[in-house]
């Protein structure tokens, strides 16, 4: 008998006996929809403060911005103050335009389109670099989440290879919370995605707080409220 | 069932005479209770989502033998390669058989209390294999040539300044004791060691049966650095893992955050649903997951106790439970810890082998209290006293004292007059010299009370009463 048929003949010969615990009573789905309900912003200016309040919390920060192009004029200052020259970033239609756009104004920068290079090339490359705009796909307000899906046109390496991590993302794509955000999602993208709440972090030395631990460090993300 | 031999009496004895252990564990402890209240407060259907994934893990527990085969043909599917290990041996040799296929000499590990279960850190390293682990807390412990404390937090009961010994000593670093610079020291040593392994090793948090994906949470993005960077990896999971689907996901991340450190969300949480190197040029060419009983069928066997599979490993119940606060983690001498752990321990390693576990709690409830998915440990705790009585032969010592004390708690006069002789008694006899078993010459025997419960009652009672 092969092991895959010893353990499924010993679970179903264990569940011949069902459990003693009496069936709950209380209709809880009904109760727990309506009180999750209640603490659900619809209103789109209160999902982006909250947003920005919840970032702040896990040391994040966020910037909110009315075009793709106030979102690169934004970024490009970040690496004019961080004296940064070369940048990873995915070629993701917003992380284009906004390269792009830094482009024509900057051209001492150097953008480093992380899709372009093979999986090693990718992997030795982006891990050199100190910097990496990247593209959410989504993003949840109640605890300033991020969602990456992941397709042909994106990668994780510049999220978490690199030590300073800005985020861009639409605030039509804001979700109020996870319960939305999972009802919302495309189940075959969500096969390969993360979710990010903050820069990495660790409290494993004596529970003091240090960002930082294997991912970014800092996080930035820019709310385009078109 | 596991065949390991654990010595919990004399680990205890050595946890109670460190003061740094004891003092360590109860600060961190105590602090995470404070970060958990304060977060699930703050949840207006913390309760209601309680009942929620109690329900959900009752559903999928009940019917774990349908689940498991969906979520191993979705899987399958998806392009992921199942294995079944019936015990730690059955899965280590699947894992030396990949290791081997694929020429791996450097593994990275994330945490994952199940491999920690089946030892697979010295097998891997007895097969030559350099085997790091890469969570700060455990990349500690493994250098320190321990295994984790508590569940959540393995580095718990070593502070900063054992930490920076260990490093200089281990790591030829000069010593500091600044947290940012010790993670500094990690993560560049781990970085290397990520951009090199040819293989990944991580448990699952959570396992979805409808598409055959599962997850992985953490704050450090050591697992996620695990996951995307090696060209093969291994998922070792333990067979109770599994959800019905991604849509019960959310209720289950509303509880584990808050309750494991007191944080709204974890930092990441990884969804692996194949290998992804063809598809995205990026992550894993091979993916493996190992479904691994170990002993899990048999706790199934029993419907009183199958409800101990609901766990999440949160810890929750550590923080709270004032036995693990007075000896950590290490005194339970096995992977499992504080109330969770002891309701495991017997189940695992069998009745005989684990009789000193259930016995370390005071079955103050408070672990029920804050236990995410309701697992009811005190009534398991209880039951699983009652099995190890009934399999291990009482001494006859302890078979007289407990005969005594049920004549006396059942006859109140007879209660009365024992009480009153033994107040009397106790001025007569030395009680530091008193040897008592559970009692031993680095704890003293605390004296009875003069006044009694009966008379402070009366007592309380008429001073209400006057009032």
């Amino acid at each position: 008998m092969s092991s895959r048929e010893k353990i499924l003949s010993q679970v179903k010969s264990a569940l011949r006996t069902k459990s003693h615990e009496e069936e709950s009573k209380i209709t809880i789905d009904e109760l727990l929809k309506s009180k999750i309900n209640l603490t659900v912003k619809t209103n789109k200016n209160d999902l982006i403060s909250q947003f920005q309040t919840e970032i702040k919390k896990v040391n994040g920060d966020s910037i909110v911005v009315k075009s793709n192009l106030e979102a690169s004029n934004k970024i490009n200052e970040i690496l004019i103050e961080a004296k940064e020259n070369q940048i990873a970033i995915t070629d993701q239609n917003i992380c284009t335009e906004v390269r792009l756009n830094i482009q024509k104004g900057n051209s001492n920068l150097q953008f480093i389109i992380a899709n372009n290079l093979d999986s090693k090339e990718r992997k030795e490359k982006i891990s050199q670099l100190k910097t990496a705009i990247v593209q959410a796909d989504y993003a949840v307000s109640e605890i300033a989440q991020l969602v990456f899906l992941y397709d042909n046109s994106k990668t994780s390496y510049p999220h978490f290879l690199c030590d300073f991590v800005i985020a861009l993302v639409k605030v039509s794509n804001l979700m109020p919370n996870q319960f939305t955000l999972f009802e919302k999602i495309d189940k075959v993208k969500a096969l390969n995605m993360v979710l990010v709440t903050g820069p990495s972090r660790t409290a494993d030395i004596e529970k003091v707080l240090v960002l930082g631990a294997h991912g970014p460090r800092k996080l930035i993300v820019i709310l385009i409220d078109e | 069932m596991s065949t390991d031999k654990i010595n919990i009496k004399d680990h205890i004895i050595e946890a109670l005479s460190d003061a740094d252990l004891r003092k360590a564990v109860y600060k961190a402890t105590a602090s995470t209770s404070v970060s958990r209240l304060n977060t699930t407060e703050a949840i207006p259907y913390w309760e209601e989502c309680r009942v929620k994934t109690h329900c959900i893990k009752k559903d999928v527990i009940e019917n774990l033998d349908k689940y498991l085969e969906l979520f191993e043909k979705n899987a399958k599917n998806n392009g992921i390669n199942i294995h079944w290990a019936i015990d730690g041996n059955d899965a280590k040799n699947i894992l030396s058989e990949i290791a081997k296929k694929n020429n791996v000499k450097t593994i990275v590990k994330s945490k994952s209390l199940t491999t920690e279960e089946i030892h697979l850190n010295e097998f891997l390293i007895g097969n030559n294999i350099d085997t790091v682990e890469t969570d700060l807390g455990e990349y500690i412990v493994q250098l320190n040539d321990q295994v984790p404390s508590h569940l959540v937090a393995p580095a718990l009961h070593l502070s900063r300044t054992d930490i920076g010994k260990l490093f200089k000593d281990k790591l030829n670093v000069p010593f500091t004791d600044v947290p940012e610079e010790l993670l500094l020291i990690a993560r560049k040593k781990l970085r290397e060691k990520f951009l090199s392994a040819e293989m990944s090793i991580t448990g699952v948090n959570f396992a979805f049966a409808e598409n055959g994906s599962f997850c992985v949470v953490e704050n450090e993005a050591n697992a996620h650095l695990s996951l995307s960077l090696p060209q093969v990896h291994v998922a070792v999971m333990g067979i109770e893992k599994l959800l019905p689907s991604i849509d019960e996901l959310p209720y289950f991340l509303k509880l584990l955050a808050p309750s494991a450190t007191g944080q709204k969300s974890s930092s990441y949480v990884n969804f692996i649903g194949g290998p992804s190197l063809q598809k995205y040029n990026e992550g894993p060419k091979e993916v493996h997951v190992i479904l691994l009983d170990n002993g899990r069928s048999k706790i199934l066997a029993d419907p009183k106790l199958r409800e101990t599979l609901y766990c999440i490993r949160c810890g929750a119940c550590l923080n709270v439970c004032p036995v693990y606060q007075q000896i950590g983690g290490h005194a339970y001498d096995w992977t499992y810890m504080g109330p969770i752990g002891i309701t495991l321990i017997p189940q695992y390693l069998g009745e005989i082998e684990g009789k000193d576990a259930p016995f370390l709690s005071s079955l103050c409830g408070a672990c029920a209290d804050v236990c995410p998915v309701k697992i009811k440990l005190p009534q398991h705790i209880l039951e699983l006293r009652k099995n190890v009585v009934q399999k291990n032969k009482s001494k006859i010592f302890e078979k007289f004292a407990m005969k005594t004390w049920i004549a006396v708690s059942t006859h109140p006069k007879l209660y009365r007059l024992f009480s009153w002789k033994i107040k009397k008694l106790q001025s007569f006899i030395p009680v530091e010299y008193l040897k008592l078993p559970g009692y031993h010459k680095k704890r003293s025997f605390p004296g009875i009370d003069k006044k009694g419960f009966r008379e402070q009652y009366y007592q309380m009672k008429k001073n209400n009463n006057e009032q």
